[in-house]
């Protein structure tokens, strides 16, 4: 995976070592990753693969210690992330070329400040505005994402909120400074289906606007079919797989990859058995020798259980890390 | 075992009958008092042997139905008819046979187990508690039990947290089919597992139904679980049942508006399906101070004048096939409560 054209962002071998009681925990474990220019690559798995911790690092937002990135690059428009300074990354990146939504809507808005003064605390920290302009700003922008009476409502504090009003703040508030790049993690997964289709388009419609790329971290393949250009898999620590969109629903390599899509009530076509993945997700204090899925997959061969397979091409800019595809 | 109707009308009994179930809870909101009319009038019958989905979304009163059906709470008004017998009335004996016969199971695994007990011991619980099994016929049931949702009976003596969150939850199953029960009220049993896990412990729902003969309410949010385990599916708004059909009926023809979001809103299975959603407006409404009328008519892209003055009830514009919306008719030519196929 070396630099191809239209690559905004490119994570490279990165490791990530959790230094637990227990022993070493390593959370991702050599992640390749590509996110094009104006493009939204969804990045699938299941808790604890580590998918959150590699959107954290390209931030440097992994709590250290006991987290470290111990390998890798974050290379962003030709930057490594991951070797500026914290301080150049903090006023240069984070919030004005970079953002990010989290998951849970309640908690990451700070419950003691009005959203008004959330939201324009980022115009006036990386637009230079007075708090004055900074709150028109900030009532524009909350209009911009539906939320009514925007003028009236910069004055109300989170909990006045509903979790879907939230999502909206806290995307409005990662759009404020038109960002090249948008980390969403789980922005759906705590919204009710109705509301996850309207936080859903709004981000589509966004993105499109400001064209800007999204990483779009999600364990629900309905979310990706509705809104990924290109797809990666993830299983304990690394990236099994990686394909454009199409592709990965229609012609899955990773038998990770194939039981995901075969599990999913969603995606198993009426009247037919949902398939699952027998045994569970390894213990990443002691992961499995060979390749990470083995003791899962009804097609391990000897060879999986000693050796880790490479990163190989499996046609167009189909990634895979699998023994049968080498 | 997916597809509706499998059954013949004859031989369908009547397991559970719900009527006009009522409850509301008091609430203190900015130093006034008033009530949150969790479930507001609802009836539904289960027959044997039969998987009801009751599918809605947060806030919507499911998980209060399965309290009320379990008893752990007292409904305000209504009825509630468990094999002809008035539950409400159950008293002593009665009431101890009614819970051997009915189990819960909730979604979240991690706290209806107790962490200080070994997990064996949990499942026999049950059984020591209703003086059904001696000790040791009880720990040869409860090993039983485990060897059957695929844990081994060795691992009796173990605790809670030395198990994933699926092994939990087969723990909480094993728990409740301890007892022999004939309905079993799911819970979202699969909302806090990952996606692989989720269609392991679906698969041990359908078969510990299709082994026991067990009737299952499964109470869900997510519509394609549903849509694979249910023969009938009821759709719950603001406290009342809106649509109520045999489960290929309801996701191929939902006739209420509501149920027709629903469905729009679930996410495609394939990018080739992306289309433009007819999102509708709005959230759900607070149960404090729900809307006059028809609970959904202030989002409803349908309104008509008289929804937001009266409250549409169930009725029956297909056989089989129940919605709570004027579109469909009229009120005073309402099909009589009793009444459910021609």
């Amino acid at each position: 995976m070396n630099t191809e054209a239209g690559a905004l962002l490119e994570i490279q071998d990165l490791e990530v070592v959790f230094h637990l009681e227990e022993g070493p925990l390593k959370a991702v474990d050599g992640a390749m990753l590509t996110v094009k220019t104006e493009r939204v690559l969804g990045l699938v798995g299941e808790s604890g693969c580590g998918k959150s911790v590699t959107a954290k690092s390209i931030l440097r937002l992994v709590p250290q210690p006991p987290g470290e990135i111990v390998a890798g690059k974050a290379i962003f428009q030709g930057q490594d992330l991951l070797k500026i300074p914290r301080d150049r990354l903090r006023k240069e990146y984070r919030g004005k070329q970079i953002s990010m939504i989290f998951q849970d809507p309640m908690t990451s808005l700070n419950p003691v400040f009005s959203v008004g003064d959330q939201l324009a605390e980022v115009f006036t920290t990386h637009r230079g505005m007075g708090k004055k302009e900074a709150l028109e700003a900030s009532a524009e922008i909350l209009e911009r994402v539906g939320i009514p009476s925007a003028h009236r409502r910069i004055r109300d504090y989170p909990h006045q909120f509903s979790g879907g009003m939230r999502q909206r703040v806290m995307i409005a508030m990662a759009l404020a400074c038109a960002p090249k790049f948008l980390i969403a993690d789980e922005p759906t997964t705590a919204l009710d289906v109705t509301i996850q289709a309207q936080i859903l388009e709004l981000m589509k419609e966004l993105q499109r606007e400001m064209r800007s790329a999204i990483l779009l971290i999600t364990h629900n393949l309905g979310v990706v079919a509705e809104m990924a250009h290109e797809v990666a898999v993830m299983y304990a620590g690394q990236i099994v797989e990686s394909c454009p969109v199409e592709e990965f629903f229609d012609n899955p390599r990773h038998p990770y990859s194939i039981g995901l899509l075969r599990s999913f009530p969603g995606m198993v076509p009426k009247g037919e058995r949902i398939l699952s993945i027998p045994g569970s997700i390894p213990d990443m204090l002691n992961p499995p020798p060979g390749c990470r899925f083995h003791p899962r997959c009804q097609e391990a061969m000897p060879r999986c259980r000693r050796e880790s397979p490479p990163d190989r091409m499996a046609g167009d800019n189909h990634h895979v890390r699998c023994w049968l595809h080498v | 075992m997916y597809g509706a109707g499998s059954m013949c009308e004859e031989d369908r009994k009547e397991l559970v009958v719900i009527q006009g179930l009522k409850k509301s809870f008091p609430v203190r909101f900015k130093g006034k008092k008033g009530w949150v009319r969790a479930v507001d009038g609802i009836r539904l019958s289960i027959f044997e042997g039969e998987t009801v989905g009751l599918v809605g979304e947060s806030g919507c009163g499911k998980s209060t139905v399965a309290r009320l059906l379990l008893r752990l709470l007292d409904p305000d008004e209504g009825t509630l008819l468990f094999d002809s017998k008035d539950v409400l009335a159950l008293k002593g004996g009665d009431l101890s046979r009614y819970r051997r016969e009915v189990q819960l199971v909730f979604q979240d695994p991690y706290s209806s187990l107790n962490p200080r007990m070994a997990i064996g011991r949990a499942i026999e619980e049950p059984l020591l508690s209703h003086r059904l099994l001696g000790k040791k016929e009880a720990r040869q049931r409860a090993k039983e039990l485990l060897d059957f949702m695929g844990i081994s009976p060795t691992h009796y003596f173990r605790y809670p947290h030395e198990f994933s969150g699926g092994q939990r939850q087969r723990i909480v199953i094993a728990r409740a089919l301890a007892l022999n029960p004939r309905f079993l009220v799911a819970d979202e049993p699969l909302s806090a597992l990952d996606v692989s896990i989720q269609a392991q412990i679906l698969h041990v729902l359908e078969e510990i139904k299709e082994r026991f003969r067990i009737t299952y309410l499964f109470i869900s949010h997510d519509l394609a679980v549903v849509r694979h385990i249910s023969d009938r599916v009821a759709v719950m708004y603001l406290g009342r049942i809106v649509e109520l059909a045999e489960t290929e009926s309801l996701y191929q023809d939902p006739l209420h508006p509501y149920t027709r979001a629903l469905l729009d809103a679930v996410p495609v299975s394939h990018p080739a399906l992306r289309r433009k959603r007819t999102l509708i407006p709005g959230e759900v409404p607070s149960p404090l101070n729900p809307p006059t009328g028809c609970p959904f008519h202030p989002r409803c892209g349908l309104r008509m004048a008289r929804c937001s003055r009266d409250a549409p009830a169930l009725m029956e514009p297909h056989p089989g096939h129940e919605v709570a919306c004027f579109v469909y008719g009229d009120l005073s030519i309402q099909t009589p409560m009793e009444r459910r196929r021609p």
